[in-house]
């Protein structure tokens, strides 16, 4: 019994070192990573002192042409979308980013899905656990799901299904963004809208319910923004309008005295497939396009003056 | 009890230690500890259902004992099936059974209508009500002595690592492990055990839970995808399964290492299997062995004319498909397979007399015919299954695959390789091969090591379930 409580402790004692050893190293790499997805975090949560944030899922990463915001306002931008994630991610990183800048605007791009209705929140933890140590970030999991606290005590579990992006930005970082911005420079695929469409039947039939955590985080965000103005954007789609989901946040805008542009039903884009590469999101030219005209609306309202 | 889950993480070692806290003469100290750890971790999922085992456990036991003793063993044999399958039946069958009534009535022109129970089913119900059946077989035939004391039998009934999805233990393995006075800690079986339990773990999390994100993704809405996806989704159910399945039977096993007893063996890498039949050799051997057992012999075996063995076969893997869950699919499913055997028996292609080159063609035949099976026990309707079928069989759709994107595709790959590649050394020259039995220490460590790292980076904790704990 001795013998083998002896080696289950030495066995467990050296998992632990390993954990801590290559923790540590994967932590150092995450840092100070200068490309790829890691390079960009980085850069949005410790250096960027741009005028104009975007926020959003990949609706925002892929249609936001971050360049084309600052050339016509003459104001710094930069792209803070990110794939699969809303609130929960930016929530955390939007008061990471505050202890050092305010933005003038935040141009934040609403996915219902991602931003208001109920989920696996714990999914969207994934790209803050690498930053676990921060207080904020503690918190946030704390409130969402208890039990990672318990995962966490693993270093390593915290580059979980990300060791791979790690060891990539650091050592190739690939810069393929530009100020975040990630063009899609495909054709529509038409197999994916009869997806969306589907999917979208499938949601009006089932009852959406409001995640009230996810309404908590946004107003949050707008309470307490000081300088920065907010502007709420539903851009695009190629099946035209719906709403599952997303009057809260026109609430929250109305509420508060920001803009909310809607451009799902704009008759520009609707079953344009020259546009989009989905049903859900635009290719490079609808993006360059979809910009533009965003661009006017926020000089029509007079957002930034 | 979930081996994945954070529970059973903390819950594993407070329950070794207590364990072994009680001296090695105390045996039946250490039984009463173990039944109240399995009735207790069994209560987590629904405390009333403890009573639905608690019947099973009384009944069997009973008759058992009555068995030895009257002189109308069918009798009493029947009325404990009878009583022992009534909560299975309830729980799992009758809202099958009303509909497929009601169906039939329907086609009459006549109107039947059964309500179903609409309960949701006792965690392991299956398993146990047959392991228990198999028992009162045993005593029935003079094979297993009907035991005297309840606490063993309780035991051998509810043994936590067994009970949520087996494997189901013959009573004549497990009962005299139990009766016997286990020394203090047999340090190869303990070690062999959490071998077992960490290659098991990595199964599950790494290989089964990485390999579902995309299976769930494709089969979830096959119609948005090509034939070509749909395709690598079932081959991919395929290494789901097994990784699920053998992952959770590992873990199991074990556990019960750790505790000293040994549980029945499940799985012996099945898809290196060369026929259906051999197949089933090497899938679930516990559920495989009972139907083998209480089905197949008493039906006359394969000692009765052709004809008769075959419906014997098809008459057993029905029983198998509907065991495993109340829906057409798994019936399907069973029939698939019984037919496959009985082609295979008539055409003398059990086995593989072949050179190197026909055993690997007869190894890729049966595990495309076992993909094709379980296209039919992964959907929810025989339709579904039907158009997964069909949208594989239509040459008209693009040719291209759903990729989930770089880092998904990356870690399902190498996880699926990994285990490949371990399945392929041991089957190719024996377990001694592995660096998890090498002789020496250091490469072993690092062995164990390194698989836990994988586990920590690469493992889906997200989701806690085992597909053979619906069942």
């Amino acid at each position: 019994m001795r013998r083998f409580l002896f080696k289950t402790g030495l066995f467990l004692l050296l998992a632990v070192l390993l954990d801590r050893g290559l923790g540590t190293l994967f932590s150092h790499m995450s840092d100070h990573a200068s490309g790829g997805y890691l390079g960009h975090q980085n850069y949005i949560v410790n250096r960027s002192t741009d005028d104009i944030l975007v926020f959003g899922s990949s609706r925002a990463i892929h249609h936001y042409n971050a360049a084309l915001i600052a050339d016509s306002l003459g104001l710094s931008c930069y792209n803070c979308g990110q794939d699969g994630e809303g609130i929960v991610l930016f929530h955390a990183w939007w008061e990471m980013i505050r202890r050092h800048h305010h933005p003038r605007l935040v141009i934040y791009e609403v996915t219902p899905a991602y931003d208001v209705l109920q989920g696996d929140n714990t999914k969207h933890l994934g790209w803050l656990k690498g930053h676990y140590d921060d207080e904020v970030v503690r918190r946030e999991f704390d409130e969402i799901n208890p039990r990672e606290r318990y995962k966490m005590l693993s270093k390593l579990y915290r580059y979980n299904s990300r060791f791979h992006q790690v060891l990539l930005d650091y050592l190739y970082p690939v810069h393929n963004m530009t100020l975040g911005f990630l063009p899609v420079h495909s054709e529509l695929d038409t197999l994916r809208i009869r997806d969306e469409r589907q999917q979208n039947e499938k949601a009006s039939k089932e009852e959406l319910l409001t995640d009230t955590l996810k309404l908590r985080y946004f107003n949050d965000m707008t309470s307490d923004a000081g300088v920065t103005r907010f502007v709420f954007v539903y851009s695009p789609t190629w099946y035209g309008h719906h709403d599952f989901g997303i009057d809260p946040i026109m609430e929250l805008a109305q509420r508060n005295g920001f803009l909310f542009f809607d451009f799902t039903d704009s008759t520009k884009y609707v079953h344009r497939n020259e546009f989009f590469y989905d049903g859900s999101h635009l290719n490079a030219r609808g993006a360059d396009e979809f910009t533009r005209d965003l661009i006017c609306e926020l000089r029509k309202h007079r957002v930034i003056e | 009890m979930v081996f994945n889950s954070f529970n059973f993480i903390v819950l594993f070692p407070f329950i070794f230690l207590l364990y072994y806290a009680i001296p090695a003469g105390h045996g039946r100290a250490r039984n009463l500890f173990l039944l109240a750890v399995s009735y207790l971790l069994y209560m987590q999922w629904e405390p009333v259902y403890a009573l639905i085992l608690l019947e099973v456990t009384v009944v069997t036991w009973l008759a058992a004992l009555l068995l030895e003793r009257t002189r109308y063993p069918k009798r009493v044999l029947a009325a404990g099936v009878v009583l022992a399958l009534l909560p299975l039946f309830l729980f799992k069958y009758f809202g099958f059974a009303g509909e497929a009534i009601g169906q039939a009535f329907a086609m009459a022109g006549l109107q039947f209508h059964l309500t179903g129970l609409n309960w949701a089913i006792p965690v392991g119900i299956s398993f146990y009500t047959l392991q228990s059946l198999g028992y009162l077989r045993d005593v029935y035939y003079g094979r297993q002595e009907a035991e005297r004391d309840f606490l063993t039998y309780a035991l051998f009934v509810s043994f936590f690592p067994c009970i949520l999805a087996g494997p189901i233990n013959r009573a004549s393995l497990v009962i005299p492990q139990l009766k016997r006075l286990r020394p203090c800690l047999d340090y190869a079986k303990a070690v062999e055990g959490l071998r077992m339990l960490l290659w098991g773990m990595f199964l599950k999390v790494v290989v089964a839970d990485r390999v579902a994100l995309y299976v769930d993704t494709v089969f979830g809405s096959y119609v948005n995808y090509t034939g070509m996806t749909c395709l690598l989704a079932s081959l991919l159910y395929s290494v789901q399964i097994y990784a699920d399945f053998a992952g959770y039977s590992l873990m199991a096993i074990g556990v019960g290492r750790v505790f000293g007893i040994e549980l029945a063996e499940n799985f012996r890498r099945p898809y290196f299997a060369v026929s259906v039949t051999d197949f089933w050799h090497r899938w679930h051997i516990s559920l495989s062995t009972w139907l083998r057992d209480c089905i197949y012999i008493p039906l006359g075996g394969s000692r009765c004319p052709k004809l008769r063995n075959y419906w014997n076969i098809l008459m057993t893997f029905l029983v198998s498909g509907i065991w495993h869950g109340a829906s057409w699919t798994f019936i399907a499913w069973g029939l698939l397979h019984g037919i496959s055997q009985v082609i295979e028996k008539m055409l003398g292609q059990q086995k593989c007399s072949y050179g190197w080159l026909g055993k690997t063609l007869k190894t890729v035949v049966t595990f495309l015919l076992v993909s094709f099976a379980w296209i039919f026990f992964r959907m929810p309707t025989l339709g579904d299954a039907c158009n997964v079928v069909a949208r594989i069989l239509d040459t008209s759709l693009p040719k291209t695959f759903y990729s989930p994107g770089g880092t998904a595709s990356l870690y399902m790959l190498l996880a699926v390789c990994i285990m490949v590649v371990k399945d392929t050394v041991e089957e190719a020259f024996g377990e001694t091969r592995l660096p998890f039995y090498s002789g020496r220490r250091l490469v072993r460590w690092a062995s164990y090591l390194a698989v836990l790292v994988f586990i920590l980076l690469c493992g889906v904790f997200s989701s806690d379930q085992f597909i053979y704990a619906n069942f």
